[in-house]
């Protein structure tokens, strides 16, 4: 499990899921000027978090899974992050950064207080050490380079100042320099071969407030404050990670005081919620951010009995969000009609949502050709052909089974046969790749501000792209790469309105709901606020009186 | 008998290649692309340009090259499959075929010859505390974990089994015969992920019952600091659920077993005669059937031996407990080749091994039993 995992937990708990990009690996937080201000009775203690998998790797360019960024989010910064509550850029590693009316000219001001843990100062060598290591061929960060195909070059303007220049103009060129990669120091990381890097999984050596104390298989990963951080100090002495990997091991080693803060499934909220024991005395937070994503029905629109946008969305009359979601996510998530994050200003709020009706659905299905021509309770068409259709599940995962199960019966009362086949994991992407479905179920996870280009331009269909469904749409590929060059938000939130609208009519996906981050955390730690993005650990603390305690219990 | 044993130690080097080769063949042959499953997995939406390069730079790196020689072949003679007819998409079918198994062989091949080198490879998806890749300090990290276990729940079971059996034989048909049967059924019968939920939900801190045990891992965070009493204290505090779950199912086989070996014995010749003079019960059963009737016992025990370091997958994964069950697992769902393939040949030694030692050890203690 790895970020997919709390996804997956948040959704059908499936073992693994697709998902979209997100950039950069420092996941954004408050800077220095918005914590709160600790007095030193708020100071010292161990803040106590769990993985319910170990990272495979710590390497900060090369780590894969949700846990290790987690650990580089204490261990590293990068040149700029986001406000949890205005979602506008802040400087962190950058004092400031000039844009050129472009979009494809960004320079970056190095604070010139910043150092790494070691005392070295941050310098323009250090992020262009980072950007060659990214861009190494070589080097495992294919993924993370991706992002960074349309930059021309990173250069150096002198120790204190670099330059990135983009071949295109791009909306997103600010926040993907800024925020590519955490920026690792040169003189730690230099090395000789690219297999040196790559194997390197513990040394980790950052600007950010903690530094890496030691990792032991099956028992704990734990960090230390940096004594000489730059910036503002968060509260905590320590920070350590278990490694406890069963849900219910977990929330009882919550309750029962040995941990501090912790991610539950719907399930288990529940019924946490329900006991006054809990309820009581635990902090029960339930948010919605980018990373909770969304799910979906995709319905291959290369496939003849799909081609139809009524056939789509006379389908979308059929499933039931509201009783779904009730019924198999305890209410917990939102409905949606489009690909954005709820809450971001791409996200069209007016667009009504195609209610649960079976009438409008047989009136589209026979607009499109589809009745029960010989009374036998099945439609046919107008060659005789019965609507039958394979909806392709990941296997050995209960509440897929559930879903499908309502969903076949109330496709059955309409006339339609729906088959469903599980296959592994592995077998199911590769019947992805190959666009060998009629439907399947999944999640992409978002991003605060999206570009939909991955996965709905027409480019994406061939070659295995994202784009799975095979949507289609000259228009839809017009909005796409306009919006992609249009500098101001308030004009390219218009086109990604547009563009809402045009799925949303089309609809290549039945879009169901997006997901909730549902977190339970212990009474001990005080200063939890909810912001738009989510939680910002810096700003929590336990105390100089449950540190001593915590050391009367070593 | 030396006859014998060069034959059985000489016959272990094809059953290993056998065993090896299955698990190599069976890894490779998986459904779908486990590759490109796995980069997907964990990286989310990826550039399907990147996906080829990475997926292929892990290939390279796990020796698991695919060959298309012969497809090539075809589709060179044929023309693209695309538009060929269902004699060439036959024929290509088969070259792929064809190509898969000599990428088999050859990976294997390479694998026993890094082998006969020593070369264990490298893990991709575990380390060691230090941060070793190599499945050979992987496994040696995880045993004394999992043999920790393994010793505390075979002793028990022994010591728990063979007198509860034994006790069974005696009174036959009492109460203590169809008692004992119904609870170590009933007991053996309980699925052990129920039973260690319940106990976990019961038992455990934080849970519905009473705090009376750890839930997660084998020791105390911090635990380096503990003198040795206190250490051994934490440990078995740490051990009782888990060992508790490991014993359970495992008693009713042996008592069983010991019933029916006490049994066979009291109904043989020796034991009328030993009546027929005379002897006290007493003196008759624990004097000449219970010998007799432990030795199939020697067997059993040695053969468990090799399962010390066999971890319990479920066990370890509701205990977190990073044994190795959730090693072998976690390699397996990972595609972790070098990894899996150590597991294999170091444990199909190991039970190979004790199969022949079990056989020594039987004819040293029973003088009837000869080996030609």
């Amino acid at each position: 499990m790895t970020k997919k995992a709390a996804f997956g937990a948040a959704f059908y708990g499936l073992t693994a899921c697709l998902q979209a990009v997100i950039l950069g690996l420092i996941t954004p937080a408050a800077s220095a000027d918005g914590l709160p201000t600790f007095t030193p009775e708020q100071r010292g203690g161990t803040l106590r978090r769990n993985f319910s998998a170990e990272p495979q790797t710590l390497n900060p360019l090369t780590s894969r899974d949700a846990y290790a960024s987690m650990v580089h989010d204490h261990v590293f910064e990068g040149l700029i992050e986001r406000d949890l509550d205005t979602l506008e850029f802040r400087g962190v590693l950058a004092d400031r950064w000039e844009v050129s009316p472009d979009g494809k000219v960004i320079t970056f001001h190095l604070d010139p207080r910043a150092k790494f843990s070691d005392g070295t100062p941050v310098t323009a060598d250090d992020v262009l050490f980072t950007y060659q290591t990214v861009m190494n061929p070589e080097i495992d960060a294919r993924a993370l380079a991706s992002y960074l195909e349309d930059v021309e070059a990173c250069e150096k303007v002198d120790d204190r100042t670099v330059r990135f220049r983009w071949k295109k103009t791009y909306f997103k060129s600010l926040e993907v320099s800024g925020s590519f990669a955490a920026i690792i120091p040169k003189h730690v990381y230099a090395f000789k071969t690219p297999k040196d890097f790559n194997d390197t999984s513990q040394l980790i050596v950052g600007s950010g407030p903690y530094t890496f104390k030691e990792w032991k298989t099956g028992e704990q990963l734990v960090l230390v404050k940096n004594e000489r951080y730059w910036r503002y100090m968060p509260s905590f002495d320590r920070i350590v990670f278990r490694f406890i990997l069963e849900d219910q091991a977990e929330v009882q080693a919550l309750l029962g005081g040995d941990l501090d803060d912790l991610a539950v499934t719907p399930e288990w909220w529940v019924r946490l919620e329900a006991r006054p024991d809990v309820r009581g005395r635990f902090q029960m937070l339930r948010y919605t951010s980018p990373g909770n994503g969304y799910r979906y029905i995709a319905w291959n629109n290369s496939r003849p009995l799909f081609a139809d946008p009524r056939v789509r969305r006379a389908m979308t009359h059929l499933v039931w969000r509201e009783q779904l979601l009730k019924y198999l996510q305890y209410g917990i998530g939102t409905v949606i009609t489009g690909p954005f994050w709820v809450k971001s200003p791409q996200y069209d709020r007016t667009m009504p949502e195609w209610p649960f009706d079976r009438e409008a659905a047989r009136r589209l299905l026979k607009e499109a050709g589809w009745e029960d021509r010989n009374g036998d309770g099945w439609l046919e068409n107008a060659a005789g052909k019965r609507f039958e259709f394979e909806f392709s599940a990941v296997a050995g995962n209960q509440n897929t089974r559930d879903f499908v199960r309502i969903l076949r019966e109330e496709f059955r009362r309409t006339g339609i046969e729906m088959n469903v086949r599980a296959y592994e994991w592995s077998v199911f992407v590769t019947k992805l790749d190959n666009r060998d479905y009629d439907a399947i179920m999944l999640g992409w996870t978002g991003d605060v501000e999206g570009d939909p280009y991955q996965i709905w331009h027409s480019s994406q269909i061939a070659d295995r792209g994202s784009n799975h469904v095979a949507f289609r749409s000259a228009e839809g590929d017009r909005l796409i790469e306009q919006a992609r060059v249009t500098l101001d938000p308030a004009a390219r939130n218009a086109l990604y309105h547009q563009l809402h609208r045009l799925l949303h009519q089309e609809q290549p996906y039945t879009f169901m709901w997006a997901g909730e981050s549902l977190r339970l955390m212990s009474p001990r730690v005080k200063g939890v606020r909810q912001h738009s993005l989510g939680l910002d650990w810096r700003e929590w603390w336990v105390g100089r009186a449950e540190a001593a305690r915590e050391e009367g219990a070593r | 008998m030396k006859t014998y044993l060069l034959k059985r130690l000489l016959l272990m080097i094809p059953t290993l290649v056998g065993i090896t080769f299955v698990t190599y063949a069976i890894v490779r042959l998986a459904p779908g692309d486990p590759i490109e499953a796995m980069i997907r997995s964990q990286t989310g939406n990826i550039d399907p340009k990147v996906m080829k390069e990475s997926a292929d730079r892990m290939r390279q790196r796990l020796g698991l090259i695919e060959y298309h020689y012969l497809r090539d072949a075809v589709d060179r003679r044929c023309g693209p499959a695309a538009e060929a007819g269902a004699g060439v998409r036959a024929l290509r079918a088969g070259a792929v075929a064809i190509d898969k198994l000599y990428g088999i062989f050859l990976g294997y091949g390479r694998w026993m010859g890094h082998m006969a080198r020593g070369d264990f490879g490298e893990s991709i998806k575990y380390r060691t505390s230090a941060g070793s890749r190599n499945p050979l300090h992987l496994i040696v990290e995880r045993i004394p974990v999992t043999a920790t276990l393994n010793v505390i729940a075979d002793a028990l079971i022994f010591l728990i089994a063979i007198p509860v059996g034994l006790a069974a034989a005696q009174y036959k048909g009492r109460w203590v015969d169809w008692g004992s049967s119904l609870v170590l059924l009933g007991l053996w019968s309980i699925p052990v992920i129920l039973a260690g939920t319940v106990l976990l939900g019961f038992l455990g801190k934080g849970g519905l019952g009473w705090n009376l045990f750890p839930v997660a891992g084998m020791h105390t965070p911090g635990y380096e600091k503990y003198g040795l009493i206190q250490y051994m204290a934490d440990l078995l505090w740490h051990v009782v659920l888990p060992v508790v779950c490991l014993v359970y199912g495992g008693l009713a086989y042996l008592a069983k077993m010991g019933r029916a070996s006490l049994l066979e014995n009291l109904r043989a010749d020796y034991v009328r005669t030993a009546r027929a003079k005379g002897l006290p019960e007493r003196r008759i059963i624990y004097h000449h059937a219970l010998r007799n009737s432990l030795l199939p016992m020697i067997t059993t025990m040695v053969l468990t031996l090799p399962g010390l370091i066999g971890g319990s997958i479920v066990v370890e994964t509701i205990f977190s407990i990073q044994g190795m069950g959730l090693l072998y697992i976690g390699a397996a769902r990972a595609y972790d080749l070098s990894v899996l393939m150590a597991e294999t040949l170091i444990y199909g030694f190991l039970v190979l091994a004790f199969l022949i030692i079990g056989d020594i050890l039987y004819a040293w203690a029973d003088p009837r039993i000869r080996y030609e």
